[in-house]
C-alpha cells in the first residue's frame, strides 16, 4: 500500500467516524430534555425507596432532608457557572421553590405544620409523586439542561 | 462496498413499506349492533416515565396503551380506535423507525393495525383522518361517541419542546380542536364526551376551544398524576341501562376514586356541560372578558375563583360538577374547596 492509499484510507476512516458521531449526536439532541426530567424522577425515586427502607423516623427525616437539600445546593451551583436567560431563571426558581417548600414542611419552617413522623412515607410518595406530575422541563433550552443533567449525575449523585 | 450499499438500500425500503395488518379476515362482518365509538390519542413523545411502589421504571404512555386496549377488547358493542404518538428511534443508528401506531377494534376484536411515519406536525391530521376515513363503520344504530387524549398539558399557545423526539414541532390547543372538529364531521354529531387526560387543561380556553365539539368535556383543572383519568372506568357506564348523562357522572366519580386511592398529591376533575357552559364561555371570550390566556406556563395555573370573586358566572359554576380531594401536604391540604376552572396566574381579567 503506498502513502497515496494510506492517506485516502485514514481520511475514509475519518470521514466515516465523523459521519457517525454526527449522526448519533442529532439522534440524542432532541433527548435531553427527557433524560434530564428521567433523572430527576429516577433520583426521587430512589430517595422515596429509601426512606421507606429506613428503620426509623430520625433516619428516614435525614434522608428527605438531604435529598431535598442536595437538590437544590445543585440547582443553586447551576445559577453561579451558567448565565440563564429569563425564561431559565423563572424555571430554576420555580424548581427550587418548590424543593424549599417541601423542605420548609418536613421541618415545620414558614409557618408550616412539622410533617409527623408515622406521616414521613407518605410524605416520600407525595415528593416523588408531585415531581412525577412535574410538567415544567419542556421549554428549558438545550444548554441549561445539559448543565442541568451535569450537576445532577455529577454532584448530586 | 456496492453490496452493503445495496443491503442498506433495500433495509430502509423494507423500513419504509406499508406494514398495514389486518389481523382479523372476518373484519367486515364485524359490524352489527355497533353503539359506541372511540377514539383514542396517547402521546408517548415525551417523558412519561414514572417509578411503582417497587421501584420499577415504567413508561406511563404504555401503561395507559394497555389500559386503552383493554377497553377496547370488553367493550361490546363499540367501534375503537387508537392513535399512539411513540417516540423516534433508528434501525442500526441510521433508519428512523415509524414512530406511530394505529389500532382498530370492532366488538372487541382486533381488525386492523399499522405503523406508520409522523409528517411534520405533532398530530399529522391527514394521516389520522384518513386511517379514520377508510376504517369507520357508518352505522346509523351509533349512540354514542367518545374522544379521549392524554399526555402532557395541552398548552395554549405554541411551546417548542412539546414533543421530545422533535423539538421544533408546534402544538396548542387549537392544533387538536381542529383534528376534533374533522372528527365530529367524520362522525356527523357533536362527541358525548371529550376527555381530556392531561394537566391544566380544565382552564377557560381549553374549553372554550373544544366545547363546541361536545356535550361533555372532563379534564382537570390542576395537575393530574401521570396524566391518568382510567378509561376503564367507562366499560361498566357504556354497558349500562343509565342515561347519556349518568353514564359520564359515573365514568367521572370512578375515575375520581381510582386517582385518590394511589396518590397522595391534589386531585381535581371537572365535568363540564357544554349547554350550560358554552354560551356563556363564547359572551366572556367575545367581549373580551376573558383573553386567550397565553403566560408563562412556569408561573402555573390556580382555582379562578382565587383570583377574583365574581371571575366565575353563576351559569358557569351551574354548568361544571367538580371531584375534588386537596393533597395530603403543601400548602392546599387544607384548602377544602375547588371551582372546576383552572386560570393562569397571570392571567388579564378585564
Amino acid at each position: 500500500m503506498n502513502i497515496k492509499e494510506k492517506v485516502m484510507k485514514r481520511l475514509g476512516f475519518l470521514m466515516l467516524s465523523f459521519l457517525l458521531l454526527s449522526l448519533t449526536a442529532k439522534m440524542y439532541a432532541g433527548n435531553n430534555g427527557e433524560i434530564i426530567e428521567n433523572k430527576v424522577k429516577e433520583y426521587f425515586s430512589d430517595m422515596n425507596a429509601k426512606v421507606k427502607a429506613a428503620d426509623n423516623p430520625i433516619e428516614k427525616r435525614n434522608i428527605l432532608n438531604h435529598s431535598l437539600q442536595k437538590l437544590n445546593d445543585g440547582f443553586t451551583k447551576l445559577e453561579s457557572i451558567y448565565k440563564m436567560n429569563n425564561n431559565e431563571k423563572t424555571f430554576v426558581n420555580s424548581f427550587k421553590n418548590n424543593l424549599s417548600e417541601k423542605y420548609a414542611e418536613l421541618n415545620g419552617l414558614n409557618g408550616y405544620e412539622k410533617v409527623k413522623d408515622n406521616d414521613l412515607n407518605k410524605f416520600a410518595d407525595y415528593v416523588q409523586q408531585d415531581m412525577e406530575v412535574a410538567d415544567q422541563y419542556v421549554t428549558i433550552s438545550i444548554t441549561a439542561l445539559l448543565l442541568i443533567a451535569i450537576l445532577v449525575i455529577l454532584l448530586v449523585r | 462496498m456496492k453490496r452493503i450499499l445495496i443491503i442498506l438500500i433495500s433495509i430502509q425500503f423494507f423500513l419504509l413499506s406499508c406494514n398495514k395488518n389486518i389481523v382479523n379476515d372476518k373484519a367486515n362482518s364485524i359490524t352489527g349492533n355497533i353503539k359506541n365509538r372511540m377514539f383514542f390519542i396517547i402521546h408517548g413523545d415525551g417523558s412519561y416515565l414514572f417509578h411503582n411502589q417497587n421501584g420499577n421504571a415504567l413508561e406511563a404512555d404504555q401503561e395507559i396503551l394497555k389500559k386503552v386496549i383493554y377497553t377496547a377488547q370488553n367493550s361490546n358493542n363499540s367501534e375503537v380506535f387508537i392513535f399512539h404518538l411513540k417516540k423516534e428511534k433508528h434501525f442500526l443508528f441510521f433508519f428512523p423507525k415509524k414512530d406511530r401506531d394505529f389500532y382498530h377494534f370492532r366488538n372487541g376484536q382486533l381488525i386492523a393495525e399499522e405503523s406508520y411515519f409522523s409528517k411534520g406536525n405533532i398530530l399529522s391530521t391527514n394521516s389520522e383522518m384518513s386511517k379514520v376515513k377508510s376504517e369507520i363503520n357508518n352505522s346509523q344504530d351509533i349512540i354514542h361517541n367518545y374522544f379521549f387524549y392524554y399526555g402532557h398539558e395541552i398548552p395554549e399557545t405554541d411551546v417548542i419542546g412539546y414533543n421530545s423526539s422533535y423539538p421544533d414541532r408546534k402544538f396548542n390547543i387549537d392544533s387538536l380542536s381542529v383534528l376534533i372538529k374533522m372528527l365530529s364531521e367524520v362522525i356527523n354529531d357533536r362527541f358525548d364526551l371529550i376527555t381530556l387526560s392531561t394537566c391544566n387543561n380544565g382552564n377557560p380556553y381549553s374549553i372554550y376551544k373544544t366545547l363546541p365539539y361536545s356535550r361533555f368535556i372532563l379534564a382537570s383543572p390542576g395537575d393530574l398524576h401521570l396524566s391518568y383519568i382510567d378509561c376503564r372506568n367507562l366499560i361498566n357506564p357504556i354497558n349500562s341501562s343509565l342515561s347519556l348523562e349518568n353514564q359520564i357522572i359515573k365514568f367521572a366519580q370512578t375515575s375520581f376514586d381510582s386517582l385518590i386511592s394511589h396518590t397522595n398529591t391534589i386531585v381535581v376533575l371537572s365535568l363540564y356541560n357544554s349547554n350550560l357552559v358554552f354560551p356563556e364561555l363564547q359572551e366572556l371570550f367575545d367581549n373580551g372578558k376573558f383573553s386567550k390566556l397565553a403566560g408563562n406556563k412556569y408561573e402555573g395555573f390556580i382555582d379562578c375563583s382565587r383570583l377574583s370573586d365574581n371571575l366565575l358566572s353563576p351559569q358557569l359554576k351551574a354548568g361544571t360538577k367538580v371531584y375534588y380531594r386537596a393533597p395530603m401536604f403543601g400548602k392546599m391540604k387544607n384548602i377544602k374547596s375547588h371551582s372546576g376552572w383552572g386560570c393562569p396566574s397571570n392571567i388579564i381579567i378585564r
